[in-house]
């Protein structure tokens, strides 16, 4: 009994994993021979050509059918539209109904000239935008902030987007905004440990892959490490750089560049308060006092001089190790650098489009769980690798 | 002062090692169970689906085709991050959920709708996207003339799959306007390639029946 409960179970389960194709159109139906008188065609040819184009009548209901695809009909089309077969093709490939290289009648999917006659008359309906030109571009540019057209575009390339990509304004208004303020909450959300210091995921990745790209195990890597240890031994125990001598400190900013230097970094100082962006050397951050307020904001960049992360370390963060009881004054700070980085806020209504963006770029699905996963063990495997390393060598 | 940096430097490693990690699989399982969860239910749900789609095919109506859909579906637009609906795959007894937006925030809950895109049901071409790793682990099984179905606020829409196509990532041919009420349904390509994927599997499929709410 129990056996046979389980089998019918089973049956009902396959069944219901059955396709739902239920329309299921049979050659000799009446219908499908009253379409065939109506559109003029043979019922073996149109079989042939189904056939052809690997469709399956059954899945198809009667008024999905239309008239197939022929050298006649097509030359109809083209004089309909006073097109050449070139820029029909040209224009089913813009449109994704073709690719590169295919001709009108290689379409093998169901499509038929009823369909393609709609098609192309949309297409070249074109009243889906206004195509883009230079003034309505600067409007543009004005209404968002951007200096010019190459700011604009290279605020696009961030997202791998591109001015060329659009025809028409509209769409280029509507990715703009969408760039601008659809990520606004992108990479705040997760709460690791190291969003509390500024430092995004990304940026987490480009410094470990920095990281990675060095060669650690090279002797003479370690060499120098092993070298200017010796050097930072020799300069006494201080509290605060003013307890220093100038030849000391000046050592100590050596040895600091060096470590910089083997370690392929470049670092940058910026003391920051709401708009306020100061540059400030290693140096006098050595000898300041308190930050006075300021949050200290550090840049990465690698020796190319390509960023890759910045770390900010808030003013209530202060008062403690990084930044000793130390003589010196925020009068001191270099001169800040102006930055003009207000972009315009400007207002609009986030709806969605009531038609579809042209040549939109398709939504990145390529994040790879699987392989950060990879990436992130082999990260543990080579600090744990370091870390005995580094038992190994105090012993 | 070495010893300090070479600890240093392990403990950045293991540290965010650890944090990348456990975030992205974290983020996998949850992918991964979401498709294996609806997987499971969907046993149950598909025959009352199915029941559904019968009467159609007995009586075919004229609206199926050309349906023209109403202007006003969706009288308020979703906004950033809303969950809009469900996609149901019946061969795949898949049924997701479809948040607006295709960042990574919406991605790694369920199925996202490109925002640039009109919303489903409504005449154009409305654009899913999903991660192939999780949810949409087995599109690739999907074949020409199966059912697709969208059941959002509006209603519940049947989409027949047209055409599968492999584009490259960057290819600006698939997020186009179409004049039919179309769904596009994108995600990454090859489905088992190790790092990121270069190109994008597309299935476009034409709405073929809409039952709307009101």
């Amino acid at each position: 009994m129990k056996r046979l409960l389980s089998m019918l179970v089973a049956v009902a389960l396959l069944l219901t994993v059955l396709p739902v194709s239920t329309f299921a159109l049979d050659a000799n139906d009446a219908s499908f021979n009253e379409f065939l008188k109506e559109i003029g065609w043979d019922k073996q040819d149109y079989l042939d050509y189904l056939e052809s184009k690997e469709l399956d009548l059954s899945q198809y209901d009667i008024d999905e059918l239309g008239t197939p695809l022929t050298e006649d009909s097509i030359q109809i089309l083209l004089q309909d539209y006073d097109l050449t077969r070139d820029e029909l093709n040209k224009l089913l490939i813009e449109n994704g109904d073709i690719e590169e290289g295919q001709d009108v009648l290689d379409i093998d999917w169901l499509f038929f000239t009823e369909d393609l006659e709609w098609f192309v008359g949309f297409y070249l309906e074109d009243d889906w935008g206004t195509p883009i030109t230079e003034e309505n571009l600067q409007e543009l540019l004005n209404e968002y902030g951007f200096a010019n057209k190459e700011e604009l575009e290279s605020f696009l390339n961030e997202f791998g987007d591109s001015i060329e990509d659009y025809e028409y304004i509209e769409d280029l208004d509507w990715i703009i905004y969408w760039y601008m303020y659809g990520h606004e909450e992108f990479s705040l959300d997760f709460d690791g440990l190291f969003s509390e210091i500024g430092l995004t995921s990304e940026e987490l990745e480009r410094l470990i892959n920095h990281f990675m790209s060095l060669d650690l195990e090279n002797p003479a890597f370690l060499d120098r490490l092993v070298a200017l240890n010796d050097r930072l031994m020799a300069i006494p125990d201080f509290e605060s750089a003013s307890e220093l001598s100038a030849e000391e400190i000046a050592e100590l900013l050596s040895i600091f560049d060096e470590m910089l230097d083997l370690f392929q970094l470049d670092v940058k100082y910026y003391l920051v308060k709401g708009d306020e962006k100061k540059s400030i050397s290693f140096g006098t951050l050595m000898t300041m006092d308190s930050t006075n307020g300021y949050d200290l904001l550090i840049e990465l960049y690698n020796k190319q001089g390509e960023f890759l992360a910045d770390i900010l370390l808030t003013a209530d963060m202060f008062g403690s190790d990084l930044i000793k009881n130390t003589g010196g004054d925020l009068k001191e700070v270099e001169k800040a650098i102006a930055k003009p980085q207000a972009k315009k806020e400007v207002e609009k209504v986030a709806t969605a489009p009531v038609k579809t963006v042209k040549g939109g770029r398709l939504p990145d699905t390529a994040t790879d769980y699987a392989n950060n996963m990879l990436f992130g063990l082999g990260a543990l495997l080579a600090g744990v690798i370091l870390f005995r390393r580094r038992k190994v060598v105090m012993k | 002062m070495k010893r300090l940096i070479i600890l240093m430097l392990s403990v950045v490693l293991i540290v965010s090692g650890l944090w990348f990690t456990t975030t992205n699989g974290y983020k996998f399982i949850k992918g991964y169970l979401l498709f294996k969860t609806s997987e499971s239910q969907q046993t149950v749900l598909a025959e009352p689906i199915e029941r559904d789609e019968e009467p159609e095919a007995e009586t075919p109506e004229v609206e199926t085709k050309e349906t023209v859909a109403p202007d006003d579906l969706y009288p308020v637009r979703p906004t950033k991050g809303e969950h809009i609906g469900e996609l149901l795959i019946p061969s795949l007894n898949a049924e997701l959920p479809i948040y607006h937006g295709t960042h990574e925030d919406e991605l790694e809950k369920g199925v996202g709708h490109f925002e640039g895109s009109v919303l489903p049901g409504e005449n154009d071409n409305s654009v899913l996207s999903g991660h192939r790793d999780t949810v949409f682990r087995k599109l690739g099984e999907v074949e020409k003339g199966e059912l697709l179905v969208v059941r959002t606020s509006a209603g519940e829409f049947t989409y027949k799959v047209r055409r599968m196509r492999i584009v490259d990532k960057e290819d600006r041919t698939v997020i186009v306007p179409k004049p039919k009420a179309t769904l596009t349904i994108s995600t990454c390509y090859p489905f088992d390639f190790i790092g990121a994927a270069p190109d994008r599997y597309i299935i476009m499929a034409d709405l073929v029946s809409a039952e709307y709410a009101n």
